[in-house]
């Protein structure tokens, strides 16, 4: 038996693409003001497939263009390396966040809330000063050394938020007058 | 009152010692207007150096006593400075000297909490000095042996008060926790 398609559809003479405007053909402008004439906006619609999901991560990575975001990216790498004798887990605490957080964070696709901005600089900066007295490979001992300064170790403060007092303490490293 | 018959010394040539970070950003014979000094105000340039080596490290650790009991934590470097001193320095080394210019000697390697407290006398000592003489030449606070001391020396160099010839690195030694006069907490 054969189907019988009522209309007949000719699918040579009403091909979609033929609907398609020609790109060829140039924007008409006025003669009198040279403005282009308006046209009626496009419509946007986002293509068949894409999920929610890919939407935000696709935001996500646009945000990283951000300079401020990738300052941020960039000194939280700077303090991971120099957190040599660290665990990824220790480090986490000290950056009062989850472990998987600050992987997302490092592999940026997460962004890092500006509120870190300080935390992370103040971190930085320990670190500087730090290294100009205590070798790298000797941070991990020195995180856990007591002292006295601070009743307790650095790591122990640093994980309670006590940025500020450790940042002091290397800041001290610094002077060298007799006292 | 200082004046002309107060126990003034001119050096002329000195070795003496100073530690710096092992990373430290400044050569080893900069001045520096550091605020915290026994003799600073946070204004005037200073120059501090130990009549040895032993009490150059134990100024470090008098500073930061949590490297005191693993030495190999922290990285210092000591240097010998072959210093000029054509200009004349307070000296205030001993008792009798203090006496002289009417400081209480212990009050010269004094060991308050307050820092405020710790370094009154010294400070006031300084304001008095730095328009007549070059330095003070003090006892040190941070070494346990029987008479260490030290030296601060004001101002930028010139050749009319002090400079530094040369200086050379010399081996860090190990020093001994209880040969440390350790900044209370």
């Amino acid at each position: 038996m054969t189907a019988v398609l009522d209309p007949p559809v000719d699918l040579l003479e009403d091909h979609p693409a033929d609907r398609l405007p020609d790109r060829t053909q140039v924007p008409k402008v006025s003669k009198i003001d040279d403005k282009p004439v308006r046209t009626a906006p496009t419509r946007r619609v986002p293509p068949t497939g894409i999920t929610g999901d890919q939407v935000a991560k696709a935001m996500r990575k646009l945000r990283h263009t951000n300079p401020a975001t990738q300052q941020r990216v960039h000194t939280l790498r700077l303090v991971m390396a120099g957190f040599e004798g660290l665990t990824f887990e220790e480090a986490a605490l000290v950056l009062g966040v989850q472990p998987k957080r600050l992987a997302r964070w490092l592999h940026e696709t997460d962004s890092i809330p500006r509120a870190k901005d300080s935390v992370l600089a103040d971190l930085h900066e320990m670190l500087r000063l730090l290294h100009q007295l205590v070798p790298l490979s000797n941070t991990g001992r020195w995180l856990r050394l007591h002292v006295p300064a601070l009743n307790g170790t650095p790591l122990e403060a640093l994980i309670a938020g006590r940025i500020g007092d450790v940042l002091r303490v290397t800041q001290r490293y610094a002077e060298s007058s007799f006292v | 009152m200082l004046d002309d018959s107060s126990p003034w010394v001119t050096f002329g040539a000195l070795r003496a010692y100073r530690y710096v970070r092992f990373r430290s950003p400044w050569p080893p014979d900069a001045e520096y207007n550091d605020s915290s000094g026994r003799f600073n105000n946070g204004i005037r340039f200073t120059l501090y150096v130990a009549d040895d080596v032993m009490g150059a490290t134990a100024e470090f650790y008098r500073r930061n006593p949590e490297f005191l009991d693993d030495q190999s934590i922290a990285d210092i470097r000591v240097f010998a400075l072959d210093l000029v001193i054509p200009g004349r320095c307070l000296d205030v080394r001993t008792q009798a000297y203090a006496h002289a210019v009417g400081v209480t000697f212990d009050r010269l390697r004094s060991n308050d909490s307050n820092e405020a407290v710790r370094y009154a006398e010294c400070r006031a000592l300084a304001e008095v000095v730095e328009p007549l003489g070059c330095g003070i030449a003090f006892p040190s606070a941070a070494y346990v042996t029987p008479s260490p001391w030290c030296l601060v020396l004001f101002g930028r160099p010139s050749n009319a008060t002090w400079r530094c010839a040369s200086y050379t690195e010399i081996a860090t030694p190990i020093i001994s926790p209880s040969e440390v006069r350790q900044v209370p907490a």
